[in-house]
């Protein structure tokens, strides 16, 4: 073959939730460059594979509705589709269409057909068609459209060595495609379409559209003849292949459980009790009793073993300090909170792939209005129970208006880098409330956010810009896949095991280098190094109630990564794995009271380095980031103070 | 008639819509185009947004939108 060295370059397209990330995991599997964090795309994700004799590089882009882009995310997938370069366009593209939703899909295919690239349609979740009692011919739409379609299920990973067959074999068989028979036999001079030149000329509004950025159709209309034409002749073929078999009974589950979920007085109900759910089992029972079992098994079984073996090999007393004190406080005291995070990592996915989520963007959206969001903001709220980085990045799927305005709010929503020291501060000081003492805190950072977005609102928009628009599609409730599930679950654990393993080791061993030595490098008790830096900081602090040098320093620490916290407390109170130890010296040093302001203020008080860096980078602006890092330290403190003195004034201290 | 007048569970047909372009451009492109049969499957909790149901999906709309679009019953 002539192919053999070169490498195929395949573009993923079609509408959002038509399955292009399913079909791109399932191809590429555990590939190294799959940097897809959530379920929902807003990166260009590529990966390598091979596949019999070819290598084959696929790109999977953001979901696309048609070639007008509105987000940013949309504009990047579009300008891979259409780029002036002819080097950088893919070899060809296959179109994933949703075979349960396609009249929209194909509204999408008529547009790519247009590019004149190799198209390959592959007609995803067929097998969800047979439930519906629904037929539908692949070979009769591939004569109709004048490119190859294919049957395929990501899920179940079927009919994709077929789709990938022929897309490699035949992507420059020119007999394959005529993209123009499409328009041709459909052409309508009333609306500019002819004979000879069968295209409109969409291709050069849209070079110039993109470039432009958002609001790019506002002045100048784009023939909306042309979409009406489009969804007319699509209409025709897809009722000329599609059959109806029998009645449909999967809509009639969906339709059941929405009206339980979305019910006009239930909705709220059922939506606080599934979060509350959530995070009693992440953290009251299943989660709590995980993580008794891991640091019992560091304090008892694996602390013993190093001790002895470092007592046996008669290592300098430094190293056996630094390896227990510091190495093994710092990154074990932070690694015993790894099933808390699983649990609520594991149900974020549940959520987010179920479908449920959608439900959540539908019956918050008024809610949001009038804080100038929409509800698809909520999604990247959510998301930020993981971690502000990927969350913040999904705000790019949101168009301008509410674009900033959510990230201003994600920085705020609890990630899961913050929950470490709710479960340590809340099990040693709330033992009897502690998913609800969670609840809290994780209500409170949406609700301040929201407040600050609302109060900040006047310097981010212009006056001329109208109200947000809140267009979407609502999915049916779909069961997870599990393996999908596990990827995922897998990707976000990881990052937090490698920062333990990196960023929160270096720490732990600078922190307990810091604290142990002076200036003269000394082993002293009193008056280290970290000592001295803590008490500038800690007067600042001292009306909140917390004014060590040890907890000021270990907020210092969380500006660089917020699981440091922890770990620096852990190393400053030499604690020796377990949570045990820590939570006996905390409280002889914290009130419940003091304890809750803590809490209240590592909650708000500034993103962590990686978020900062991600807020300039997704809003372009260095000042709008520092702005963000100073709002959140004044809204926090000013916060922190209003709890510790208005519950000492109350009697609570 | 306006699609937001429609009552839940009534269907209708999209006559005209009257928006600005670009967000005219985006209705379009989900499908909403003249002559297609829309039903209005329910509204939100508090009564805004709607759920719609047109070309065999599910769709999401402010009443605001909503009421820019005429229908037929």
């Amino acid at each position: 073959m002539t192919q053999r060295e070169k490498t195929l370059k395949i573009a993923l397209a079609g509408n959002p939730n038509s399955g292009k990330s399913t079909l791109f995991n399932s191809l590429t599997g555990d590939s190294q460059n799959v940097g897809n964090w959530s379920g929902v795309t807003v990166e260009i994700a590529s990966g390598r594979f091979s596949w019999r004799d070819h290598t084959l590089e696929l790109a999977d882009l953001p979901g696309l509705y048609s070639l007008s882009p509105h987000t940013p995310e949309q504009i990047s997938a579009c300008e891979f589709l259409i780029n002036p370069d002819q080097s950088q366009l893919p070899d060809l593209i296959i179109d994933v269409v949703d075979a349960n939703n396609l009249e929209r899909g194909l509204y999408l295919a008529s547009q790519l057909l247009e590019i004149g690239l190799p198209l390959f349609i592959a007609l995803n979740m067929c097998d969800e068609l047979d439930e519906k009692g629904l037929d539908l011919d692949a070979a009769a739409l591939s004569k109709l459209l004048g490119v190859p379609c294919y049957k395929i299920s990501a899920t179940k990973e079927q009919g994709i060595e077929e789709l990938l067959e022929a897309a490699v074999s035949h992507y420059d068989d020119a007999d394959l495609f005529d993209f123009q028979r499409f328009s041709r036999g459909y052409y309508k001079p009333e609306i500019g379409l002819s004979e000879d030149k069968p295209f409109p000329s969409w291709r050069w509004t849209h070079q110039e559209g993109l470039r432009k950025g958002d609001d790019i159709q506002e002045e100048k209309d784009r023939d909306p003849g042309l979409s009406e034409w489009r969804y007319q002749v699509i209409g025709d073929i897809v009722g000329q292949v599609t059959r109806r078999k029998k009645t449909q009974k999967r809509q009639g589950i969906s339709r059941k459980i929405d009206a339980i979920l979305c019910h006009p007085l239930l909705a709220y109900p059922c939506f606080l009790v599934i979060m509350l759910l959530v995070f009693y089992i992440s953290f009251g029972s299943l989660g709590l009793k995980l993580q008794g079992w891991i640091s019992r098994g560091l304090a008892e079984g694996f602390v013993p073993v190093i001790r002895s073996f470092l007592e046996f090999s008669h290592a300098p007393l430094w190293l056996q300090g630094l390896l227990i004190d510091g190495v093994i406080a710092g990154v074990g005291g932070i690694m015993i909170f790894l099933p808390q995070l699983a649990f609520l990592f594991f149900f974020l996915s549940l959520l987010e792939d179920s479908g449920y989520m959608a439900r959540v963007a539908f019956i918050t959206d008024r809610l949001l209005a009038r804080f100038g969001l929409s509800g698809k903001a909520f999604i990247p709220m959510i998301l930020g129970f993981g971690c502000s980085v990927p969350a913040l990045m999904a705000c790019r799927g949101l168009d301008r208006r509410q674009r900033l305005a959510t990230m201003i709010v994600v920085p705020f929503v609890s990630c899961g880098g913050r929950l470490p020291i709710y479960a340590l501060f809340a099990a040693a000081f709330f033992a009897r409330n502690q998913g609800l003492v969670v609840f809290s805190l994780y209500l409170l950072g949406i609700v301040v956010g929201l407040c600050s977005t609302l109060l900040l609102q006047p310097f981010l928009t212009h006056k001329q810009e109208k109200k947000t628009l809140f267009i979407m599609e609502m999915p049916p409730y779909r069961w997870p896949v599990w393996h999908c599930i596990r990827r995922r679950l897998w990707l976000r654990l990881k990052g937090f095991i490698v920062s333990a393993g990196s960023i929160i080791l270096l720490a732990s061993v600078v922190i307990w280098f810091l604290s142990n030595y002076n200036i003269r490098l000394q082993v002293v008790a009193e008056g280290s190094m970290l000592q001295s830096l803590g008490k500038v900081f800690a007067p600042a602090l001292k009306p909140l109630g917390f004014g060590q040098w040890q907890s000021t320093v270990a907020l210092l620490n969380g500006f660089l990564n917020k699981e440091g916290v922890i770990s620096s407390l852990s190393v400053l109170y030499g604690d020796v794995g377990g949570p045990g130890g820590l939570s006996l010296a905390l409280q002889s040093i914290f009130t419940p009271l003091s304890a809750y302001t803590f809490m209240v203020f590592a909650l708000l008080y500034t993103p962590c380095v990686a978020t900062i860096a991600a807020l300039r980078r997704e809003a372009g602006s260095t000042w709008f980031a520092l702005f963000c890092v100073v709002w959140q330290i004044v809204v926090a403190w000013l916060l922190a103070f209003l709890v510790y003195n208005g519950g000492r004034l109350l009697g609570l201290g | 008639m306006k699609l937001h007048q429609l009552h839940p569970g009534q269907s209708g047909e999209v006559l005209a819509i009257d928006l600005p372009p670009a967000t005219k451009q985006q209705i379009l492109d989900m499908g909403v185009t003249p002559g297609v049969q829309v039903r209005l499957k329910q509204k939100a909790p508090l009564g805004d947004p709607l759920w719609i149901e047109i070309r065999g999906y599910d769709l999401i709309l402010r009443k605001s939108i909503a009421a820019q679009i005429a229908v037929k019953v």
